[in-house]
Parts: structure tokens; C-alpha cells; sequence
């Protein structure tokens, strides 16, 4: 069996010498919905113009379905484009807008308005189908857009950031609405994305790109616990980040030099020799607080391996069931954790010297 | 909030400056003109003695009725030339060029000629033209041609080509705006639904720009219905348009006969006018 998108070895260097995308690998299954997630500049939607035909390729093929489609145009390729402007036919209504892909493969016109109705009814666009869309929210821009690239079956639907331009709460609703209407529908799903939060809501696996590579490709929650590089720990989650040397391992948990002295954290990557300058990456919701006097507590230091910072509270932030504490070490660097309201009481007020530990397996070493 | 509703006059007084501007500089020339077109005319004297003569004779003579559908085909010749010539050039301005800055200084580039005077961009097609002008010195010396081309000068080839440089720009400019305002990626869209370059022409750029090439068709035509300069100079008088007509009318002071001219060529440049904005309503544009 075929993927049903394949990327090998593609690269895109822009004629002024600017490296795009280096080396893009990527293998998608029929029916999977992924995101390509970075920073702008990373290269993502550079791929995804690749993937639809509207930027040649420097190296390396694409493929959809086994058949390489690296010489069709994009009027040839089996997929559609969801804009992030939507890129609507402003001289259309609703309808024309969605009938066009099929008027112009010649679809009889009979054919066409049962597939158009049916898309329509799909995508809750029924009652404003032969209005002009002058009228229309953004929401239902974003539908009409999707109408309009769903109709033509295509075998792929490539979106960019097509929820860029809407209203967080809408977004949130969209999110949910297109992860389902994917679901229904079956087809492979390719999302650019810059916010995390939409690319580990939505999708089946994300692809996180930094400067035109591939940092690390994985579901959300692998993405989420088991960061590869240093990158992707930064930019996914809320992670504090101290910088080291490594010292030590012992299997998978490994032991890393730093400014606040030996701490310890789980270590995926066999290729980190000793001496090597590492991240230690801690998420802020599996930090924990303790009174200062913990500092001296064996049975503690024992449970966390050593791993114990001192630090002091500089602020305490309740966000409805959750509370944000901000701890500063060492007067050098602040460490974020997260955690629920109920758990500390109130006992830790801006101020309070405290204790910062990790379970070690629960933090993460990366190489930097 | 009475207030703001006020009388009649407190409504409508900003549109006294500017209609009575229209009605003494607009109406009543015209109805003046179409009043004088059926005074009497002697060969020394006007006389408000209302009489059809000087339109039987507009319509009678060859000379006159001629200079109607020579303003008629030159205006076509010009629109079209103007049209082949300027759409390709705002396609390219418009779509092509990414760099705002480029388009900005391409379409200055444009318009350059136009600021120097009239006369001088119409003079200056002669020694272009002429038996030794630079064109066919160029054409000789690249081999192109043995002997120079007489056909360039004083005839109605060399006044298309000059009325064509001269109105160009009224495709350009507004074509380009036009293009120059549609979102890539519509054009995209288009492309990724399976349409092909012309049916992205036909159906995507066209029905776009279309207020531009409206708003060109018209300025091209105002213009190129109204001319008589640019005959008189580069065709040697051989070409007579309704312009020409009027000009030489009222220089024997034949002032009915003129006026007569006038009206024809007001009734022509209003139905094309008329005919152009059906196309497009450019009261919605924008």
C-alpha cells in the first residue's frame, strides 16, 4: 500500500540563496490529519505550496498515492488549497464559489448542484447558498472556502492557517468541527499551523519545522512528554529550560551539570556523550513545591534524586482552576509551574522561600 | 435628533457651489449649442432665425458626414490598439511585479511622457517618423528595410501610432490599480480547482478588472472622440475628424455649423459613454 502523501529528501532553496526547507521526510497515511507547526519563516507553508504545486521543488520528489506529482501543475494535482485569506471568488455568490472547481473539470450541471448541495449540507452552508458573500461572517467564509476545496474530492486538503484570521472562540468551535468533518470524510488532512495549541488539538501527528528542518515529527503527547531537540522543547508546552553539560547516565536517566549543581533528568538519545552541552527540560506541571527546610530533608532528596532547587516565589497567579507559580533561582533564572489550585492551599505566597523538585524521569535531557 | 434633519436648505447646500459650477459651465453651453446648431447662417453673418439648414448640410455633404465615421473608426482603431497594447503591459505591472516599489516606478515610467505638454508629445512623433526620422534610420541600419518607409508620416498610420503613445497610459494606470488589487492567492484558487491560464483570464482577471478596463475604455474614448490636434499634426490634414471640423468651422466664424458639429459629437461621446457603462456599473465598484 501507497502512502498517501510522501515527501522524500525535498528541499526548497529560493532563488536569492535563502535555504526554505532542507531535507523534509515525511510519510502520511490515508485519513491521517497532520500539522506542520513552527515559527513563521520555518518553512511549513513553503512545504505545504510544495505539496499543492505551487512552488517548485530543489530536490527530493513528492508523491501522492505512489505517483509522483513533482512535474503536475497545480491544476493537475489531486489536491486542494484552503487559503488562510479563503481566497474567495469576490465576483461569485456562495454557490458559483463552490461549483466553480466543478464547472471547470466540466461536471454536468445537474451533477454539479447535487454535489454542491451535498458538500453544502455537509458543512451547515445550506441557507446561504445562492447568497452573495458580502454578508458573511468570517466563520462561514471559512466553510464556503472549505466547500468550495472539498467538492472536488480531492485526495488530499492542504490548509493554511485557515483559522488565522478568526476569533479565538471561534477557532476553538472550527477546531472541533474540522477535526470531525476530517473524521467523516476520511481524506488526509495537511494543516500549517504557528499556534501549538491548534496543531496538538487537531491533529493525528505533528511535524515541528525551525528554520527550514524537520525538529521532530510524533503524536501530540510523545510531542508533549518526550521532546527530541531543544527546539521543540521551547516552543511545545510550558517547559522551564536549564542549560548544562552532561555528566553522567545510568540507562535513561542521566545526570547534568549546571549552574545550580547536579540534576537529573530522563535521556532518550543514545548519540549525547559525556561533556556534551545539553537542556535540561522540565514541564511546569510536573515540578512540585516544598518548604525551604525540604532542602535538608533526606527522605526527599532521596525521592527526587536531588533534584531540588532553591528558589523563592515571586508570584502567585490563579487562572480558574489552575494556579501559576513563578519561582525565581538563584536570582539568575525563573521556573514556571503549573498545577491545581487545591494542591498547595494557598501556602505559597509571593515571598515564600521554597524547594522546586522532579521526578527524573519525568524531566528531559536534549541535546542542544 | 431634529437638528440633524433640518429644512430643505440646510440639507442641501453644499450641492449649490458645484451645480451651479455644471449649470453655467455644462447645461447651458449645450442647450446653447444645440440652440445655435439651428440658427441661419449667411457667409458673413449669424442670425438667431431658427432654421435646419446647417444639419441638412452636415448630413449631405461627404465631407462632413465622412468626418463622423472617420472619428468613429479612428476611435475603435485607437481603443483596440490601446487595449492590445495595455492590458499585457498591466497584467504585467499588476500580477507580475511582486515588489510594490518596482510597480510604483514601472507604471511612473508610464506616465513620464505625459508630463510634458501635449504639443510636444505629438511634435516629437515627427522626427520619430519622418522619411529620415529615427525609425527608419534604426530599420535601415539594422538591414530591415533597403528604402525609408514614406507611410510613417502625414498619414493616418502615424497619427494611430501617435494617438496610441499618447493614451496608452489611460489603460495602463487604471488596468493595473485594478489587477494590482486581487489577491494572489484568488488566482491560486483558481489554479488549484483545475483552471487553466485562459479560463483564468476569462473567469477569474477579467470580471475583476473589469471597472479598470471600463474606466480606461472611457478616458481613451472622451479623449480620442474629442481630438484634433494630434490629426492636424501627424496625418498632414489628410484625416478630418469631427474635432477638425468643429476647429476649422469656428475659425470662419461658422458658428452654426460648429455647433452642429458639436452636437453630433456630444450624442456620439454620450451613447458610447452610455454603452460602456453597462458593462459595468462603477458606481459599485470600489
Amino acid at each position: 500500500m501507497a502512502y498517501d502523501l510522501e515527501l522524500s529528501h525535498v528541499s526548497k532553496v529560493f532563488d536569492n540563496g535563502t535555504v526554505a526547507v532542507d531535507d523534509f521526510n515525511l510519510q502520511v497515511d490515508k485519513g491521517e490529519f497532520i500539522a506542520l507547526l513552527g515559527p513563521s519563516g520555518c518553512g511549513k507553508t513553503t512545504t505545504l505550496r510544495m505539496i499543492g504545486g505551487f512552488e517548485d521543488l530543489t530536490k527530493g520528489t513528492i508523491a501522492i498515492r505512489g505517483r509522483v506529482v513533482n512535474d503536475l501543475s497545480p491544476e493537475q494535482r489531486p489536491t486542494s488549497m484552503i487559503f488562510q485569506s479563503y481566497a474567495l471568488f469576490p465576483h461569485m455568490n456562495v454557490r458559483e464559489n463552490i461549483e466553480y472547481g466543478l464547472r471547470v473539470k466540466k461536471v454536468p450541471s445537474k451533477e454539479r448542484h447535487a454535489r454542491a448541495d451535498d458538500i453544502m449540507e455537509k458543512l451547515d452552508l445550506t441557507g446561504i447558498a445562492d447568497g452573495a458573500f458580502e454578508g458573511l461572517s468570517g466563520g462561514q467564509r471559512q466553510r464556503v472556502a472549505l466547500a468550495r476545496g472539498l467538492v472536488v474530492e480531492p485526495d488530499i486538503l492542504l490548509l493554511d492557517e485557515p483559522l488565522g484570521a478568526l476569533d479565538a472562540d471561534l477557532r476553538k468551535r472550527i477546531q472541533t468541527e474540522l477535526r470531525y468533518l476530517q473524521k467523516q470524510l476520511g481524506i488526509t488532512f495537511v494543516f500549517v499551523t504557528h499556534a501549538q495549541s491548534e496543531a496538538l488539538a487537531m491533529a493525528d501527528r505533528v511535524v515541528v519545522m525551525n528554520n527550514g528542518r524537520v525538529e521532530q515529527i510524533a503524536e501530540p503527547e510523545i510531542l508533549y512528554t518526550r521532546p527530541r531537540t531543544a527546539f521543540v522543547a521551547r516552543f511545545i508546552g510550558r517547559n522551564s529550560i536549564i542549560e548544562g553539560t552532561l555528566d553522567s547516565r545510568d540507562g535513561a536517566v542521566a545526570t547534568v551539570d549546571t549552574e545550580f549543581g547536579k540534576l537529573r533528568g530522563h535521556l532518550l538519545d543514545d548519540g549525547v556523550v559525556q561533556g556534551a552541552s545539553v537542556d535540561l527540560v522540565i514541564p511546569s506541571e510536573i515540578m512540585e513545591l516544598y518548604p525551604e527546610a525540604s532542602y535538608q530533608d533526606e527522605a526527599i532528596l532521596k525521592q527526587y534524586s536531588g533534584n531540588c532547587l532553591l528558589g523563592s516565589v515571586r508570584a502567585e497567579t490563579v487562572v480558574g482552576s489552575l494556579v501559576v507559580y513563578e519561582v525565581e533561582i538563584c536570582d539568575t533564572m525563573t521556573v514556571e509551574l503549573e498545577s491545581h489550585v487545591d494542591k498547595y492551599g494557598r501556602s505559597y505566597p509571593a515571598g515564600t522561600p521554597v524547594c522546586v523538585s522532579w521526578m527524573p524521569a519525568d524531566g528531559h535531557i536534549v541535546a542542544t | 435628533m431634529s437638528g440633524q434633519r433640518g429644512n430643505w436648505f440646510t440639507r442641501h447646500w453644499q450641492l449649490i457651489p458645484g451645480s451651479a459650477w455644471m449649470i453655467l459651465f455644462l447645461i447651458a453651453p449645450l442647450i446653447m449649442m444645440i440652440y445655435v446648431s439651428f440658427w441661419t447662417q449667411t457667409s458673413f453673418d449669424i442670425k438667431p432665425d431658427l432654421t435646419t439648414k446647417s444639419w441638412q448640410t452636415f448630413f449631405s455633404q461627404p465631407v462632413y458626414y465622412s468626418a463622423l465615421w472617420n472619428t468613429i473608426r479612428v476611435w475603435l482603431i485607437v481603443l483596440v490598439g490601446t487595449f492590445v497594447l495595455g492590458v499585457p503591459v498591466a497584467i504585467f505591472i499588476g500580477l507580475f511585479v511582486r515588489s510594490n516599489t518596482v510597480q510604483t516606478i514601472l507604471l511612473v515610467l508610464a506616465v513620464i511622457p505625459f508630463w510634458t505638454s501635449f504639443l510636444v508629445r505629438i511634435v516629437a512623433w515627427k522626427p520619430m517618423l519622418g522619411q529620415n526620422g529615427a525609425l527608419n534610420i534604426i530599420l535601415m541600419k539594422a538591414h530591415i528595410i533597403s528604402e525609408p518607409l514614406s507611410f510613417l508620416l502625414y498619414t493616418e498610420v502615424g497619427m494611430i501610432i501617435g494617438m496610441i503613445q499618447i493614451y496608452l497610459v489611460f489603460v495602463v494606470g487604471p488596468v493595473t490599480f485594478m489587477l494590482s488589487r486581487i489577491d494572489p492567492n484568488v488566482i491560486e484558487a483558481a489554479r488549484d480547482l483545475g483552471a487553466g491560464t485562459g479560463r483564468i483570464f476569462k473567469d477569474i482577471l477579467l470580471p475583476l478588472s473589469r471597472p479598470g478596463l471600463v474606466t480606461g475604455a472611457i478616458f481613451v474614448s472622451v479623449l480620442v472622440l474629442g481630438e484634433f490636434a494630434t490629426p492636424a499634426s501627424l496625418s498632414g490634414r489628410k484625416v478630418n475628424l469631427l474635432g477638425n471640423v468643429i476647429v476649422t468651422q469656428v475659425g470662419s466664424l461658422k458658428w452654426a455649423f460648429a455647433s452642429v458639429a458639436g452636437v453630433v459629437l456630444t450624442v456620439v461621446i454620450a451613447l458610447v459613454i452610455v454603452g460602456l457603462l453597462r458593462i459595468t456599473d462603477l458606481r459599485k465598484e470600489v
